[in-house]
């Protein structure tokens, strides 16, 4: 027989007039049947939850829960004070119900919940012919990270308070259409490469499945970037589509297209357009900017590079750091006793460095037979160049980029524009990702008011200094970026 | 088969209990006149045994969801039977180890050259395992006599004194990384051989390994999935673990990372990349192996010598100790005064790609010579370039070289790729333990306590990075009564082999040698500049290196 969610209530009918007329126990029956059939649904839904977990591209992200119930007592029930601010304060907005000029006080009835609870459909007084009906956001909020529902009436107010011999009054809520995490991602695949997540998300579940894809295959652009979008929070493109709309709602950027639905903090700027054709790997919004071969040399913004090698820098005992600034130069050429042409442009950094670091650069080039003057020629030829065959100016930056651009990748991140919430710690695996005769090197833009959010899910120096990421990054300065540093 | 719930009985109490104050709560809620309470005729009849059938449905499905994930199945013993492990194991095309049994050369220690049959039965033991010979073995007293494999000679050692050797293959009859015992390990037997004097080890036994656990398949599940190739640092070691079974732990360092030298040699100075170094534990320890070698005498007037290792010849070897005349049992009869670790860069036949070495770079790979030099004054009638045996010990990692060539080959290298197989930076431990016997309680076996200490720290690995008294706590504790206990702190200590070119032995600041000492946690000092972190570095630690104190009870008598 197939299952109709009403099969319940005309479970007497089907059964004959005489039963749906004359039987006396009628309201039991039902009331017998409807509880079986609400386990058999959880029932079924556990199945369909065990089929789900056989794929890593289909594993749940979270377990739904027909009906928990949640009894507390006054004791665990936890009443706060909330201000509501006034007018005069610059957080509220337009429209919040404040009355101008006044604050309000305002009382708060926390909960405590399993911590694993992440999302409630409604809560009801009790599962059948409900007479309370709790709508999220409206008459409570989950708060997750605290593990608390926070009801804005008192609880003992609104639910019937019941009471055995020698108890604590005690409510019983029924929640109905729970989110609940069992880690289903990390526990069938997640697990397997090490990459934890304290609460799963369909982005863990993508990150997953990108160091999945990044294994099976080997090291390739689209897992990479499908893995660094997960990490940051920042969705990438999963296939060929057609961007059909950009839609900036009150709380989010979304890029429509004819596959899916990709959603962006508020602040993200679309760096695509209606009617675009975006791949598989893409980003769609100035959140991330990834950089790859000519377009590192050619593209990358930034107003310099700095050196930060300390075996370079110790070997020739410098004492700070050298700067490869991103604007033309003039270049002069010397010719030494051995009749060498010497090539020397401006770099930033102390005097006595930047000329160690030449000297440096002279004596390898000499003993290696690839000196600096011969790796700046413009035309082809072998041997010492004629002053003919030199670049009277150079961008340092990009001259120094052009030798880094095949073994590097350069992703620029504004820390602003980021979700990284649990994967946050999962960064040390872009690491596994590349081949490992590839670098990635990363900058990070911060606002200010980055700076001083101690929730920040990135610091200021933040995870991507991790070993084999490369460098650390720019520093208070969005929109103008400063200098990354090379090792 | 505990996929399913297929008896009632199976199922807890707590599932049970949940079904059942659902349903009681929902039927008293929707049909309030109906007298719900626990004990009555209705919820006898109809709630409990609803509650059981619903109960066995979710928790069915739960298990059948559980018992896809080894993580999942290894955390409940419920699940665990080797059925369902297999058949997850299955799906990551993995098969459980069933581990290997330790093999090697037992030296025997006669007084008499005389003909000595040694029969397939005969056993031999030592840090309690016993060992059997891979076959009948006849000793027999002239190379004439030798008619096959079975027929061994019995050599002189010291005929003078009547001491003879007689070198027989011995196997373990139990697999287990504990039958790896080092050279010189001293066997006994319950046999009787008329002119046997003692049985040692010739050699450090090899081949010895553990059947693997649940946990050890967990950390070696990303193989299965994984492809073999060199697409990046999980795939390497994936493919190196697949194509050499001994190799237990790989660490890649490329582009990025502090470690990796190679990369700073442009004209620039800074790293362009494009390089990598394979750090691969190809054993479980190093071998130790004695080798007759031909020194060359450098200068006459001090009585000068040098013994030459080429690259193939114990390739990226650690170091050479206990040099020493021919056949002598003298320890140490000849004082090592430099060693110098060359590198030879000539092409390697079959292999169209030489990575770039600088500096210390070639240390501890296969393309690392070794010069050894030390002094023996008897040089009477001798001239410069005359040449006289030695017997010398040489430590190394076995198939440093076939690793190495493995990768640099077409068919599996990168076309430019410029990867270096190195051997890890060995922290060689050593480490004391205490233990006070509890009132009554039985003597502790303190062989079982060093094989299994050793086989812990042996199991550290790169990404472990740090070794923590944790780990050596945990490996005694199994084999220990319940009031006998680890009288802490514990002694660790190692002697880190640092990549260097050339050292002194003997010269504490010219040694080659980073000693670290500690009590709750042996952390390797962070030295990219000489390509030593946790990263490169591994501990080794042979079960003859864990010294055992049983001190006797402090409990008063209660």
């Amino acid at each position: 027989m197939q299952y109709t969610p009403n099969y319940a209530s005309n479970f007497l009918a089907n059964l004959g007039t005489f039963w749906s007329v004359h039987f006396a126990a009628q309201d039991q029956l039902l009331a017998i049947t409807k509880a079986g059939l609400f386990e058999q649904e959880q029932a079924q839904l556990n199945s369909l939850d065990a089929l789900s977990t056989i794929s890593r591209f289909d594993v749940p992200v979270f377990h739904k829960q027909l009906w928990s119930k949640l009894q507390i007592t006054a004791s665990a029930s936890a009443e706060t004070s909330l201000v509501l601010h006034s007018y005069d304060e610059t957080t509220n907005e337009y429209g919040g119900g404040i009355v101008y000029g006044q604050s309000t006080q305002g009382r708060t009835w926390k909960i405590p919940v399993p911590a694993n609870l992440k999302k409630v459909g409604c809560i009801v007084d009790r599962p059948v012919d409900p007479t309370v009906w709790l709508v999220p956001g409206v008459d409570f909020i989950l708060d997750t990270t605290n593990h608390v529902i926070e009801l804005l009436k008192d609880p003992f107010l609104q639910f019937t308070p019941t009471a055995g011999v020698d108890e604590e009054l005690s409510v019983s809520m029924w929640l109905f259409g729970s989110d609940m995490d069992l880690h289903d991602a990390y526990n069938q695949f997640g697990f397997v490469f090490n990459t934890y997540a304290a609460s799963s998300s369909d982005l863990y579940r993508d990150l997953v499945n990108a160091i999945w894809d990044t294994h099976i295959k080997g090291s390739h652009a689209a897992a990479f970037r499908a893995a660094l979008g997960a990490l940051v929070g920042v969705p990438v493109v999963k296939g060929t589509e057609l961007v059909e709309s950009i839609i900036e709602r009150t709380d989010r950027l979304q890029v429509i297209t004819d596959a899916n639905v990709y959603e962006f903090k508020l602040g993200n700027t679309a760096t695509v357009a209606v009617g675009d054709t975006v791949n598989v790997g893409d980003f769609l919004t100035d959140a991330v900017v990834m950089l790859e071969g000519q377009a590192l040399e050619d593209d990358l913004a930034l107003p310099g590079v700095v050196v930060d090698n300390s075996a370079l820098l110790n070997s020739i005992g410098a004492k700070g750091t050298l700067t490869f600034v991103n604007y033309d130069v003039d270049v002069t050429y010397t010719v030494d006793a051995d009749v060498h042409t010497l090539a020397r442009f401006p770099i930033g950094g102390r005097a006595a460095d930047v000329d160690a670091f030449w000297d440096y650069v002279h004596v390898t080039g000499k003993a290696a037979g690839n000196s600096m003057a011969m790796a700046l020629r413009t035309s082809p030829g072998t041997g010492e160049p004629h002053i003919n065959d030199l670049p009277l100016t150079i961008n340092p930056m990009r001259f120094l980029l052009g030798v880094l651009k095949h073994n590097a990748v350069f992703v620029v991140l504004k820390a602003h524009l980021l979700n990284v919430v649990d994967n946050g710690r999962s960064l040390y695996m872009l690491r596994k990702l590349l081949p490992a005769h590839v670098s990635l090197l990363s900058s990070m833009e911060y606002e200010v008011s980055d700076m001083y959010n101690e929730t920040s899910d990135l610091g200021p120096e933040g995870a991507f200094a991790a070993d084999g990421l490369s460098s650390v990054m720019d520093e208070y300065s969005n929109p103008e970026p400063t200098a990354f540093y090379v090792s | 088969m505990s996929v399913e719930v297929t008896n009632l009985d199976q199922l807890t109490q707590a599932e049970i209990q949940a079904s059942e104050a659902f349903l009681r709560d929902f039927i008293a809620n929707a049909a309030a006149s109906l007298d719900t309470t626990p004990g009555t005729v209705f919820d006898q009849l109809i709630t409990k045994f609803h509650a059981l059938l619903h109960a066995s449905n979710k928790a069915t499905h739960m298990r059948y969801k559980e018992s896809n994930s080894l993580l999942r199945v290894t955390e409940d013993p419920e699940l665990a039977d080797d059925d369902t492990v297999d058949k997850i194991l299955s799906n990551y095309l993995i098969e459980r180890s069933v581990g290997g049994l330790a093999a090697g050369q037992l030296l025997l220690l006669l007084d008499s050259k005389v003909f000595t049959p040694v029969v397939a039965g005969t056993e031999f033991s030592a840090a309690g395992i016993t060992y059997l010979p891979t076959r009948s073995f006849s000793g027999v007293t002239s190379s004439d006599l030798i008619l096959n494999s079975s027929h061994r000679l019995v050599f002189d050692i010291d005929a003078v004194n009547s001491e003879y050797g007689l070198l027989i293959d011995v196997v373990a009859n139990t697999v287990g990384s504990a039958g790896n015992v080092r050279k010189n390990t001293a066997f006994t037997t319950t046999t009787t051989l008329s002119n046997l004097t003692q049985a040692v080890s010739a050699g450090d036994f090899e081949g010895g390994a553990d059947s693997e656990t649940n946990t050890d398949l967990i950390n070696r599940l990303h193989q299965g999935p994984s492809t073999k190739n060199m697409g990046a640092r999980g795939t390497i070691k994936a493919m190196l673990l697949a194509a050499f079974p001994t190799v237990s732990d790989v660490s890649v360092i490329g582009a990025g990372d502090p470690e990796m030298l190679r990369d700073k040699h442009s004209v620039l100075g800074i790293s362009t990349h494009g390089k990598a170094d394979l750090y691969v534990r190809s054993r479980t320890l190093p071998v130790t192996t004695t080798v007759t070698v031909s020194a060359a005498l450098s200068s006459a007037s001090n009585g000068s010598w040098v013994i030459t290792f080429d690259r193939d010849t114990y390739a990226g070897m650690y170091r050479v100790s206990n040099l020493r005349t021919t056949g002598s049992t003298v320890t140490d009869e000849f004082t090592i005064t430099a060693v110098q670790r060359n590198s030879d860069t000539t092409a390697v036949d079959g292999l169209d790609m030489m990575p770039q070495m600088y500096d210390n770079e070639h240390v501890f790979t296969r393309y690392q010579t070794t010069v050894v030099q030390f002094t023996d004054t008897n040089v009477t009638g001798l001239v410069a370039a005359d040449t006289r045996d030695y017997d010398i010990d040489v430590t190394y990692m076995p198939i440093l070289a076939e690793v190495n060539d493995f990768v640099l080959d077409r068919d599996n290298r990168h076309p430019a790729g410029d990867y270096l197989v190195k051997a890890p930076v060995p922290c060689l431990v050593a480490i004391t333990i205490n233990l006070i016997k509890g009132p009554g309680a039985p003597e502790p076996d303190t062989e079982a306590i060093k094989a299994s200490v050793a086989d812990a720290v042996n199991n550290t690995d790169f990404v472990s990075g740090k070794l923590s008294a944790d780990v050596v706590i945990q490996a005694i504790r199994t084999h220990l009564s319940a009031r006998t206990r680890i009288k802490l702190p514990i002694d660790m200590r190692g002697e880190i082999l640092l990549p260097v070119s050339d050292l002194t032995p003997g010269d504490v600041d010219n040694d080659g040698s980073l000693w670290v000492f500690d009590t709750d946690e042996l952390a390797i000092p962070y030295n990219p500049e000489d390509m030593a972190t946790s990263r490169t570095v591994s501990y080794f630690l042979n079960s003859e290196d864990v010294q055992v104190n049983v001190l006797a009870s402090d409990h008063l008598v209660v």
